[in-house]
């Protein structure tokens, strides 16, 4: 049985997985369409921007993060005069470093789908009178909806995963920016492996389960994205 | 009337520069001309998926596009309906939930499910995934498809190109039905010349961009010059009238002005259906109906004197209108007859042996065989 901070744990890690999702999705989708439509000679540049969350260590993000919430400097300060709260070390600040840290993981499988897609078909559709939200939401969409399943599901189990940069931009505050991965490294340090155990185990299990379903859902359309 | 002016900008796909008022009224209209000529860049235009060009079209005294006034009617808005050489069908609908997709944002619907189904044979297709359906049969949803969406003008960008003989055949006499029935403006693009002379009534000739020639589909493929620019075999299209028709063995018989004309062909063979004069009417084949037939200039010789006395079925009095040197050996013959045109390809030796010459009555032997019908005429 988990206790009380593990659940809050828990509460926390789901209620970011989710916003995050949700803010991914949202944000995610309109930029990755442009990047698949975008042929400018910024493209390569732009990519990598986007990307560099996979390679870069998380710290490093978190790092240049926590110096970016600061209230001295413009994005802290823009929070703080906003919802006169400071943005490092709240669930907001650990949100904001969520989106950008599992920002690749939503772009590239939705840009890879929109670019598969070509233009043949929404021109086809244009020219029986559909206009560009109703080709997205009629067309496009039904056609790429298992990329936007892989998408989500990719952005929320990364979520889950984060620790590096939830640690920099939020520390350890339970029930406020603590997620399972950082209550676990708290368990480990105080020698309670027990406690460990059973969220390590839940979060290998959480993994399996994401990887199976994803690859489920791309087995009738080819090849296995992942695992 | 369709009104187009087009000028190539450096950013444009294909060289295009071309102007031309088209009427839509007068039959489907042909677009015809060798590859990377601009036809289907053309039809992209028309529909608005193509910008980069400057000019402008209207479509009867609307402005659609026009790079000068900076008018742009988008493609959903124009309400042209443009069928791909591919039909690019949505996999994720069924052939009813494709119909449905163009039937439901139609301005103004003027044609039901029902009869679309009917034109192109579709009844026991329509809750079929699209994935289950054969080449001939996506094309016949993808026309049917753009047809229910009811647009003002109908483009057609090589419909049969990926089509066995049978489909073709099919599509073609779908779309010969729909014309008839509702006078739709359709503009046909094709490579294909007897494509063009069974659905076309106007032609446009394009080459590199421009327009080579513009006028009648009839007169402009019976001019030789055409036959040649368009490197395909010198060939005529006269317009017979259907006399009498029979299966076993297949004969056709004709009326080409006032003289008969024969060919060991069949009505099925020619329409693509099991054809019976009781059921005629269906196909549009009564007897007195105008079809096209074809006979190529290779197929025949020139007599001074009637010979029926031969196995060529066919001896038509003919005038010579023209003659000119195809190469060093060979000549091609006009002759004229009842206001149509055949041609004849001879040798220069027969030319002299023969003392041919301009306003000559002759004779044109040709056998039942050499005559192809192509099915009924929508020229004329």
């Amino acid at each position: 049985m988990l206790s009380l901070i593990d659940q809050q744990a828990l509460w926390v890690t789901v209620k970011l997985a989710t916003a995050t999702t949700i803010i991914l999705l949202l944000l995610g989708t309109p930029l990755a369409w442009w990047l698949a439509k975008f042929n400018g000679r910024s493209k390569p540049f732009i990519e990598a921007l986007i990307a560099l969350p996979l390679i870069l260590p998380p710290t490093v993000l978190g790092f240049y993060l926590l110096i970016a919430f600061s209230p001295q400097n413009l994005p802290g300060q823009w929070w703080s005069t906003v919802s006169a709260q400071p943005l490092a070390f709240s669930f907001y600040g650990i949100l904001f470093g969520s989106v950008i840290y599992s920002l690749p993981f939503v772009i590239q499988p939705l840009q890879n789908a929109f670019t598969q897609l070509g233009t043949e078909l929404e021109e086809a559709a244009a020219v029986l009178g559909a206009g560009p939200f109703d080709r997205f939401f009629h067309l496009i969409l039904p056609l790429t909806q298992k990329s936007f399943i892989t998408a989500a599901t990719l952005g929320f189990a990364h979520t889950v995963g984060e620790f590096g940069v939830v640690l920099m931009i939020g520390g350890n505050i339970p029930g406020e920016t603590q997620v399972l991965s950082i209550a676990l490294f708290d368990h480990v340090e105080a020698l309670e492996y027990n406690e460990a155990h059973t969220l390590a185990l839940g979060l290998v299990v959480f993994s399996v389960v994401v990887l199976t379903l994803i690859n489920s859902i791309n087995r009738k359309g080819g090849s296995r994205v992942i695992g | 009337m369709l009104s187009v002016e087009l000028l190539t900008e450096p950013s444009s796909p294909t060289p295009l520069q071309l102007k031309a008022d088209i009427r839509l009224d007068q039959g489907i209209v042909g677009v015809m001309g060798p590859s990377g000529c601009g036809k289907t860049t053309l039809l992209r235009v028309l529909a608005g998926l193509e910008t980069r060009y400057q000019g402008q079209i209207s479509l009867s005294g609307q402005l659609l596009w026009s790079s000068e006034q900076k008018v742009n009617c988008k493609p959903e808005l124009r309400n042209i309906g443009l069928v791909f050489q591919d039909a690019r069908l949505f996999s994720h609908l069924t052939v009813a939930g494709n119909l449905a997709f163009a039937l439901k944002r139609a301005c103004k619907a003027l044609f039901t499910i029902d009869q679309v189904v009917q034109w192109f044979g579709l009844s026991e297709r329509l809750n079929s995934a699209v994935s289950t359906l054969s080449g001939g049969e996506r094309q016949r949803v993808a026309v049917a498809r753009a047809v229910i969406h009811s647009p003002t003008l109908l483009l057609l960008d090589e419909p049969f190109v990926a089509l066995d003989l049978p489909n073709r055949l099919i599509l073609l006499n779908s779309l010969k039905q729909l014309y008839v029935d509702t006078r739709l403006p359709m503009i046909f693009v094709s490579h294909d010349i007897n494509d063009i002379r069974q659905l076309c009534r106007q032609l446009i000739l394009l080459d590199k961009g421009q327009i080579n020639q513009q006028g009648e589909t009839f007169h402009l493929l019976n001019q030789l010059e055409t036959g040649l620019t368009l490197a395909q075999p010198v060939a005529a299209t006269v317009l017979c009238r259907l006399t009498e028709a029979f299966e076993d063995p297949p004969l056709t018989h004709l009326q080409l002005g006032n003289q008969q004309l024969v060919a060991a062909q069949s009505m099925a063979e020619s329409i693509g259906a099991d054809f019976s004069f009781e059921q005629s009417a269906e196909f549009g084949c009564e007897l007195g109906a105008e079809l096209n037939c074809l006979v190529n200039a290779t197929d025949i010789s020139i007599g001074l004197s009637p010979i029926i006395d031969c196995s060529m079925a066919n001896c038509l009095q003919v005038k010579v209108d023209n003659i000119s040197w195809l190469d060093q050996q060979n000549v091609v013959v006009k002759l004229g007859l009842s206001e149509q045109l055949l041609y004849a390809q001879i040798t220069g030796y027969s030319l002299q042996r023969l003392g041919l010459k301009v306003g000559m009555t002759v004779y044109a032997l040709f056998k039942a065989s050499a005559v192809k019908v192509l099915g009924v005429s929508l020229i004329k």
